[in-house]
């Protein structure tokens, strides 16, 4: 059921709801309920109207004024414990700043595709709109009655936020403050941080390279013992970049880095320097992925929160790399393939064992998504690459915060594509309406 | 993690599990501890033991006429200082358990693809192997590592998928026995769903307009309002025994299909009507209902099967969607009776030429469609864990609900639309659900 909210000239604080509606969330005549929009909050007294109308609902003008209620979009209403949410308010935390927002604006339409099942206010800020001493945000609302959908507008916090923008840090806390939970997908975490969450976990554990922040001569040769080589991966890099790959031969060690050709060979000294100069990276198992005639390949595992509040896969894509690239990590020369058709591919399986497959990666990836919940705060969009080796094991490589939402194009794949962009809007709205 | 139970012989009641898990557990210092099996609970002493943290040692005596295969990995969880061993999930099947053989039962594992991910003990059993008063049942338990199925005495099962459709007698008494934990049992004709959805907010407007076939002269009126209508069996499934009546001028026309033809009567006039259908048709058991444009691609009718499940988080997920086209010229669309199927979205695509995002908006009104569906369903206290529902799209793009299948939907229809991964989703579907009523399932606690 949809609202159309009215101010009118009222005494303060009284809201009048149709009798019907009144009836369904058990609210008596003149009963105080707590009436909130986003995270502002304000007492109010029900009158229970006699309507033709049952789609309107009346507020007083302070209401309004103090909730910062926007009355040109229609909204939805759920009641429990004594408080009514006029909703949902979503916010999507886009832009870095006001005006690279305003010159992507017509991009940001695509996540409003599914706005006939979200309703209310779904809007769209940067960290400078932000005013946390009054406790409000200047954004634009998507209104399809405006020439450019988009309105301008000053809005109160949001029960929901999706992040996908770098952000200062007293910015970050200071939303993680206000929107506690409802801020998704909020805190960014590197490598290092990643292992050391999941690595006490044996169930998880298995499934992740050893890796060590430790780079020193001693644990180049002990990894190099234990598993022939080690890689040397910054803390934060993505798509191979910075990637060398360590192994010895007659006391002489051999690096190769990622997309280049030459190999540099170094002695135990310069080895000692060389790693002193990247002091900051990590040590890092090398997985021998399964290979598909030479190329490397990886698996892009969309997970995400939907409209049922729960983790779910979107799609698994995999990337055929490079025939001499030591990741898979890379979109010239190589290609991409739908998960299910490319572990047949890959691996020969029929139908039936791509289809386990698939669900035992779903399964690793999504126990490591509660995991990070747990640990990290909320998240609702992830992008975790995979792998899988020789012998069929999953390793888990790495997971994004900041997933890119394009891979889903990479297969020609529109209805995946949309899903990427839709589900966290989805998932916004399953918090944003309190549950 | 994961555990092997093996049956020491013994009268100490005593359950011992991997001195490791104590910690992991909260039972350090513990002397007793009540553990629950499927539905039967019992005291027992605690122990614990250094020899294999895979393996949990309980003595035979608190197995009493009843086994815990030891081919089988069991999960473990305390909830209210109760320790869970399981889950135990059953599948009650049509039959008696004296008929019951390998061969025969062969085809239930075709639930079990995704055991990987379920474990514990799976038992399928009849109705005359249950033995309520001492919480027991006489079945096959699933054995994973040959793929077969073993005969034996196994604790009652904490949540139960329905293959049959049970009394009300039996219904009650199982309900004493797992409470709310059985799905799938329910049977509803096309009336009953009709008076049920028609008074939903949501879906009222979706539904095409209905009425008792008995009832002649709401029948007429029916046709003078919208022409042409469908005489439909109240419990008919899958398109059969259906008539279309249409008016033109005093004329009306009623046509039909048997054996994949068309076949016409031409009447004169509505008391003719009336007079063929109260003859050749016991009408209570039939209602009318308007006749939908539907879409049509190549002279084909077109609706779409939404498969909707009850996923291993508990909550309503579509899993996919099949469109089904009619035979050319046949007045439905079912694939028994000479059409054909291809994956929904495709299908959507298409219909909108190729405009992808009008697709996918379509694709998620259908699944919200759907959904409010199920849920009106379970409103109205029905426990399903799958269901199949016919929507159609009419000229204008407006959608309607034709048809639920519910209890045992046929879900090889993703087979016919050549989608494989759909079939196997579907299939795994329900003892992942099962897996989550039993208390055993969901994201959160299959974590650690």
């Amino acid at each position: 059921m949809l609202y159309e909210v009215n101010a009118e000239a009222l005494s303060s604080n009284s809201l009048f709801l149709p009798e019907s509606t009144a009836k369904s969330f058990g609210i008596e005549n003149k009963q105080t309920v707590t009436l909130s929009f986003g995270k502002r909050k304000i007492p109010v007294t029900v009158n229970k109207v006699h309507s033709t109308n049952d789609s309107r609902i009346f507020v007083s003008k302070n209401v309004r004024s103090e909730l910062l209620i926007d009355t040109n979009v229609k909204y939805e209403m759920a009641y429990s414990n004594n408080e009514l949410i006029l909703g949902p308010i979503i916010g999507l935390l886009l832009g870095k700043s006001d005006v690279r927002l305003q010159k992507y604006l017509q991009n940001y339409l695509i996540y409003t595709m599914l706005y006939e099942q979200i309703n209310g206010v779904l809007f769209v800020f940067c960290e400078q709109q932000i005013d946390f001493a009054n406790e409000k945000i200047t954004g634009y609302v998507f209104d399809p009655s405006t020439p450019d959908n988009w309105r301008k507008a000053e809005l109160p916090f949001p029960r929901a936020v999706f992040r996908r923008v770098e952000l200062s840090k007293k910015t970050l806390t200071g939303l993680q403050e206000k929107i506690g939970a409802g801020f998704f997908n909020a805190q960014y975490f590197d490598k290092w941080q990643f292992w050391n969450w999941m690595s006490p976990y044996e169930e998880l554990g298995k499934h992740l390279a050893e890796t060590t922040n430790k780079v020193t001569l001693t644990n180049v040769n002990t990894f190099i013992e234990k598993y022939n080589g080690v890689y040397l991966k910054p803390k934060n890099g993505s798509r191979g970049q910075g990637i060398y790959y360590i192994s010895k031969k007659e006391n002489q060690y051999l690096i190769l880095e990622n997309y280049q050709d030459n190999i540099q060979q170094l002695s135990s000294e310069q080895m000692t320097k060389f790693l002193s100069k990247h002091s900051f990276f990590l040590l890092q198992q090398p997985i021998h992925l399964h290979t598909f005639e030479d190329r490397k390949v990886d698996y892009r595992v969309i997970l995400q929160k939907d409209g049922t509040g729960h983790w779910q896969c979107t799609g698994i894509i995999a990337r055929f790399g490079n025939t001499n690239a030591i990741s898979s990590n890379f979109k010239a020369n190589g290609f991409a393939m739908e998960g299910t058709l490319a572990l047949m591919t890959q691996f020969g399986y029929d139908e039936l064992t791509a289809f386990k497959k698939n669900q035992e990666i779903i399964s690793i990836c999504t126990k490591m998504a509660c995991t990070i919940d747990d640990i990290a705060g909320a998240y609702a969009d992830l992008g975790i690459d995979i792998g899988i080796d020789k012998d069929g094991k999953v390793w888990v490589i790495e997971m994004n915060k900041r997933p890119d939402h394009d891979f889903p194009l990479f297969i020609n794949d529109r209805k995946m594509y949309y899903s990427v962009k839709s589900n966290p809007v989805l998932y916004a709205k399953y918090i944003a309406m309190g549950n | 993690m994961k555990f092997f139970i093996q049956t020491i012989p013994s009268t100490s009641s005593t359950i011992s599990i991997p001195f490791t898990e104590l910690d992991k557990l909260s039972l350090q210092g513990k002397q007793t501890i009540t553990i629950s099996i499927g539905v039967i609970q019992k005291n027992a002493v605690l122990s614990h033991h250094n020899d294999n943290d895979r393996c949990i040692y309980i003595s035979s005596d608190l197995l009493e006429a009843m086994s815990l295969p030891e081919f089988i990995e069991y999960e473990i969880k305390i909830q209210d200082d109760i320790l869970f061993i399981g889950p135990i999930l059953g599948m009650l099947v049509r039959g008696k358990i004296a008929e019951m053989n390998l061969p025969r039962i062969k085809i239930y594992k075709n639930y079990l693809i995704d055991y990987q991910h379920v474990n514990g003990l799976i038992v399928l059993f009849t109705s005359d192997g249950i033995n309520y008063k001492k919480k027991l049942v006489n079945g096959y338990a699933y054995n994973p590592i040959n793929k077969e199925w073993v005969e034996g005495i196994f604790p009652f099962p904490s949540a139960v998928f329905l293959r049959k459709s049970i009394k009300e007698s039996s219904r009650k008494k199982l309900q004493k026995l797992i409470g709310n934990n059985f799905f799938n049992s329910h049977i509803f004709n096309k009336w009953e769903m009709w008076e049920w959805f028609s008074k939903s907010e949501q879906l009222k407007q979706n539904l095409p307009e209905t009425v008792l076939a008995e009832n002649m002269e709401e029948v007429k009126k029916l046709m003078a309002v919208y022409q042409k209508t469908f005489i439909k069996p109240r419990a008919g499934m899958q398109g059969t025994g259906i008539f279309q009546l249409s008016m033109v001028g005093k004329e009306y026309t009623l046509s039909y299909r048997v054996k994949d033809k068309n076949f016409k009567t031409i009447l004169d006039n509505w008391e003719a009507v009336q007079l063929y259908l109260q003859s050749e048709l016991n009408l209570q058991n039939y209602i009318v209902q308007q006749k939908i444009p539907l879409l049509r691609n190549n002279n084909r009718v077109m609706d779409n099967r939404v498969i909707v499940v009850k996923d291993q988080n508990g909550a309503w997920s579509v899993s996919g969607m099949v469109t089904k086209f009619g035979d050319i010229d046949s007045i439905v669309s079912n694939i028994s009776s000479g059409g054909s199927a291809e994956k929904g979205w495709q299908a959507l695509v298409e219909m909108y030429q190729g405009d992808s995002k009008q697709a996918f908006k379509k694709y998620m009104e259908i699944e919200k469609l759907a959904i409010t569906c199920c849920e009106v369903l379970e409103s109205k206290g029905l426990h399903l864990g799958y269901i199949g529902i016919d929507i159609g799209i009419d000229e204008n793009h407006h959608l309607w609900v034709i048809e639920i299948n519910n209890r045992n939907p046929d879900m090889t229809i993703a087979l016919d639309a050549n989608d494989f991964q759909l079939y196997y989703k579907t299939k795994s579907a329900p003892f992942h659900y099962a897996k989550w009523l039993a208390g055993f399932g969901g994201e959160k606690r299959d974590a650690l």
